[in-house]
């Protein structure tokens, strides 16, 4: 288990090494992500300032609250976007064209290569604006942040990638069964969107439950800042850590399901 | 009978499902392998696209059906068939990347549909399509890559680089992006690279397609050397029949997913093209009628050229006649073009074996 | 007919788009969720208040439902992209050596997509009007409507000329996507596409007023939600003055931009 473990980071440090050495013959992608990313964080800071002159709370959650929100969103999107998300977006293409042939043949879990074959250093720089948009929330609304609080935060930080990684996994693996998911993946990147620009506090009902359980991409950006900011209760954190699980546990299996009934295009 | 299919297994008690020996008695045993593809039949224009979403009507095609055979260690055999024959198909039920529909196999004593991490370090899979090299790096890179994915030794990752790009004239060529080099270029260093890890057998589909005359012969000499020196397994599809004629000691010829010839080169020549084209040049000038000779036919007569086409069996007689009968200035005999003899196997249906 | 064969090019970009019509329907019922997601975020926000900046929930959602629908019409994207690949693969040379004007290619390439949206939109959005009518309100009158509906075809052809100056770009660089994300957050936020622009200080709404992104959506919703902003004369003056200015910008660029084509696959 340990030598596995070890394996498979040394594994990812040479695929982290081959990105970034391929990056730097096209340097400009390095930093364009980046600033474009910065500048949706600044609008949409921008509206949510506006909207706060007409009211003080959206649900309960104030300004601060806010920023911290779009802090964390901007954390987890950074890692993924950095780490999984480019190999992911492209394995319906990999599963069309049967490129996806060569990596079943390497002694390696097929899901581990595809997902980590596509790092993108540049958005690495994510995290790191993420972070400083945290603090500079968590300032702004006085909340006091002590070790333990950090500590939870992180390991709700890294839960939430996990749940992200597995939902956007869940739906590229679709197409192993069906020729086109253009629908599925334009479903997808709209939940993203608005995992990003509406609180979890907003949803009331029917729409919690869809956007916190079924499809939970209202968790994503809402946890961690409800932790650092408010706090869970033990009920909360349970439901988060079995949703996370679940999912994490379902994707794999789903995508093995997927991976013996691939049928290999061509020839 | 050929070689090959005297020694396909029947079902023995130790071909049961999941009884799986300890150790392989060949290295690769298919039993009455199948692969089945379903698809949806659907009508064109949005009347059919409804249709087919309300009441989908699936067709079965059979890529492969009840293909049985063995491969020993040290085995080189060619899988040749037209397009869409199967040989892919099969290529990649051997690999594990798609399951077969029924049927057993067994691959370095695996079952390749398990894709067990040792399995896969078992063998190594060429195919000509498809590239498992890092297009803007040099191949020392995905090199290296792999020597962490089939977890090299040190020293054996380096022996095996430099002896493998020293037989392929290609040890310079390492620093240089795979986007600019040949065509024959990327594919030595595709072959350097699937054979890092020392496999046991080794699958190449079409490994020489679009490649020049030189290329090809060199990749040719290589393969022969490893099959040689490490006694290596090796499957071989390819479209070239030079390439299988010069290396391949047994052939299997798949038709529609069927088995349809296994044996040697030659025999299947002989099998399909019993006919040998003896060409002839005369010192005096010699007539059509005495050129009439049991088994033999006249293709091409001028008084002082001709070529007949003799019975394969009969050649001895024909040409001991000849030489009896008339004055000769030259004589050879030729086998028909390869590619036509291979166009005749696909034709014919019925089955050669 | 000179126009003749620009009919062409409509009539061929409107069947393009028929051939992917589930995915264009898809497209639609997305964006109608698009304006669920604002009525969930917008609930929370007015809680118990009756009126923000002048707008009622009802007007709020009703603002999000024109400027959705009038952003999925303008279906002009698709020219940078395509420009961009063209420019890189080597095929602009058509548009060189034929009689026709790239741009008014653009335009009606950007019509027959459009139109075609206007159909699968107008389904989707009278599907969401059907359900949430107690969150709709009609324009507050004809005349308004018929102002509304005018700013929103000029609205339209401005962002037509916004993207294709964009498209240019790609004479220059080879990847469009970094500046072209640039300026669609941009656009994003100084049309109202994120919030009215209502709700921006007084200040910074008139700064933007003097852009033409303040009429391309903002401006013709809240002529149909009655909603005091500009004068007409004044806003028909503001986005006539721009559109000439990226008119002269757009044939002075695509001179220039000619000069640096190869010709040839990069």
């Amino acid at each position: 288990m340990k030598g596995t473990i070890r394996r498979y980071l040394r594994l990812t440090g040479m695929l982290m090494k081959m990105k970034i050495s391929r990056d730097m013959v096209y340097s400009l992608n390095f930093w364009i992500a980046f600033v474009v990313d910065l500048l949706l964080f600044l609008f949409l800071l921008l509206s949510f300032t506006f909207v706060y002159r007409y009211t003080d709370s959206i649900n309960g959650w104030t300004l601060p609250q806010i920023i911290v929100f779009m802090g964390t969103f901007t954390i987890v999107d950074g890692l993924g976007m950095g780490t999984w998300f480019f190999g992911i977006i492209s394995l319906p293409e990999k599963i069309r064209t049967g490129a996806l042939d060569m990596r079943i043949t390497k002694p390696v879990d097929t899901q581990f290569l595809v997902s980590a074959e596509s790092f993108n250093p540049g958005s690495f720089l994510g995290p790191v604006a993420g972070a400083f948009i945290v603090r500079y929330g968590m300032k702004a609304g006085n909340f006091a942040l002590t070790p333990e609080k950090l500590a939870g935060y992180l390991l709700l930080v890294l839960m939430m990638y996990l749940l992200m990684y597995s939902l956007s996994l869940l739906v590229m693996t679709c197409a192993f069964f069906f020729v086109k998911i253009d629908a599925l993946i334009q479903a997808e990147e709209s939940a993203v969107e608005f995992a990003f620009r509406i609180p979890g506090t907003a949803f009331r009902g029917a729409a919690k439950f869809v956007f916190m359980v079924l499809i939970p991409y209202g968790l994503i950006a809402t946890v961690p800042t409800q932790f650092l900011t408010a706090g869970l209760n033990w009920g909360q954190g349970a439901a988060v850590t079995a949703i996370t699980l679940f999912f994490v546990t379902a994707t794999r299996l789903f995508f093995r399901f997927g991976l013996s009934r691939y049928s290999s295009a061509g020839g | 009978m050929a070689r090959g299919s005297e020694r396909t297994v029947p079902s023995e008690p130790f071909l049961d499902r999941g009884k799986i020996p300890p150790y392989h008695l060949f290295m690769i045993t298919l039993d009455n392998l199948c692969r089945n593809y379903r698809f949806k039949e659907k009508a064109p224009g949005l009347k059919g696209a409804v249709r087919s979403l309300i009441k989908p009507e699936w067709t079965t095609k059979r890529a492969v059906a009840d293909f049985s055979c063995t491969l020993d260690q040290g085995d080189f055999v060619g899988l040749i068939g037209p397009n869409g024959a199967g040989k892919t198909t099969l290529i990649k039920m051997m690999t594990g990347i798609i399951p077969p529909s029924s049927g057993r196999i067994e691959v370095c004593g695996f079952r390749p549909a398990d894709l067990k991490d040792e399995f896969r370090r078992s063998y190594a899979v060429v195919m000509g399509q498809k590239s498992q090299l890092w297009w803007d790096l040099p191949a020392s890179d995905s090199f290296e890559l792999n020597r962490e994915i089939y977890r090299i030794p040190a020293d054996r990752f380096k022996r095996n680089v430099d002896e493998l790009t020293e037989l392929f004239e290609v040890g310079d060529l390492l620093g240089k992006p795979i986007r600019q080099l040949s065509l024959g270029q990327r594919m030595k260093m595709e072959i350097t690279a699937s054979l890092l890890h020392d496999p046991r057998v080794i699958f190449l589909d079409e490994p020489t397609i679009g490649l020049d005359g030189t290329a090809q012969k060199q990749i040719r000499l290589f393969l022969k050397r490893i099959n040689k020196e490490r006694n290596t397994t090796i499957l071989l599809t390819s479209h070239y029949m030079e390439d299988i004629r010069s290396l391949c000691e047994r052939v299997m010829v798949i038709n529609e997913g069927r088995k349809v010839y296994e044996g040697t080169y030659r025999e299947l020549t002989d099998r399909v093209s019993p006919w040998r084209i003896v060409r002839l040049s005369f010192e005096a000038p010699s007539t059509r009628e005495d050129l009439m000779l049991p088994g033999t036919e006249i293709l091409e007569w001028e008084p002082y050229r001709a070529a007949l086409k003799v019975a394969q069996d009969r050649v001895k007689e024909t040409v001991a006649a000849l030489f009896a009968d008339f004055e000769l200035d030259d004589l050879s005999i030729e086998e028909e073009d390869i590619t036509d003899v291979v166009e005749k196997i696909y034709r014919r249906d019925e089955n050669l074996l | 007919m000179w126009w003749k064969k620009y009919t062409a090019v409509m009539k061929t970009s409107f069947k393009e788009t028929l051939a992917y019509r589930f995915d264009a329907l898809t497209a639609s019922l997305f964006s109608v969720m698009r304006i669920w997601l604002a009525w969930l975020l917008w609930k929370a926000i007015y809680g118990e208040k009756e009126i923000i900046a002048g707008y009622t929930f009802p007007m709020m959602l009703t603002y999000y439902l024109l400027i959705t629908f009038l952003s999925r019409l303008a279906r002009s994207e698709g020219i940078v992209w395509e420009t961009a690949e063209e420019v890189r693969s080597g095929t602009f040379n058509k548009y060189i050596v034929r009689p026709v004007s790239h741009f008014g290619y653009a335009l009606a390439r950007s019509a027959g997509k459009g139109s075609f949206s206007l159909l699968t939109d107008s389904l989707a959005f009278l599907l969401w009007i059907l359900i949430f009518r107690n969150s709709f309100v009609p324009p507050v009158g004809w005349p308004e409507g018929l102002q509304a509906a005018g700013f929103a075809a000029l609205g339209l052809f401005t962002t037509l000329q916004i993207h294709y100056l964009t498209a240019l770009i790609s004479f220059k660089t080879v990847d469009i996507a970094g500046p072209w994300f640039f300026i669609k957050n941009f656009m994003d936020f100084l049309t109202g596409a994120f919030i009215p622009l209502v709700l921006l200080p007084g200040v910074l709404q008139k700064a933007v007023s003097l852009t033409p992104f303040y009429y391309i959506l903002y401006y013709p919703a809240s002529l149909y939600l009655g909603q005091e902003t500009e004068k007409t004369g004044t806003a028909l003056a503001v986005i006539l003055f721009w559109n000439g200015v990226f008119w002269g910008l757009r044939r002075l660029q695509y001179r220039r931009m000619l000069r640096f084509y190869e010709g040839v696959g990069v």
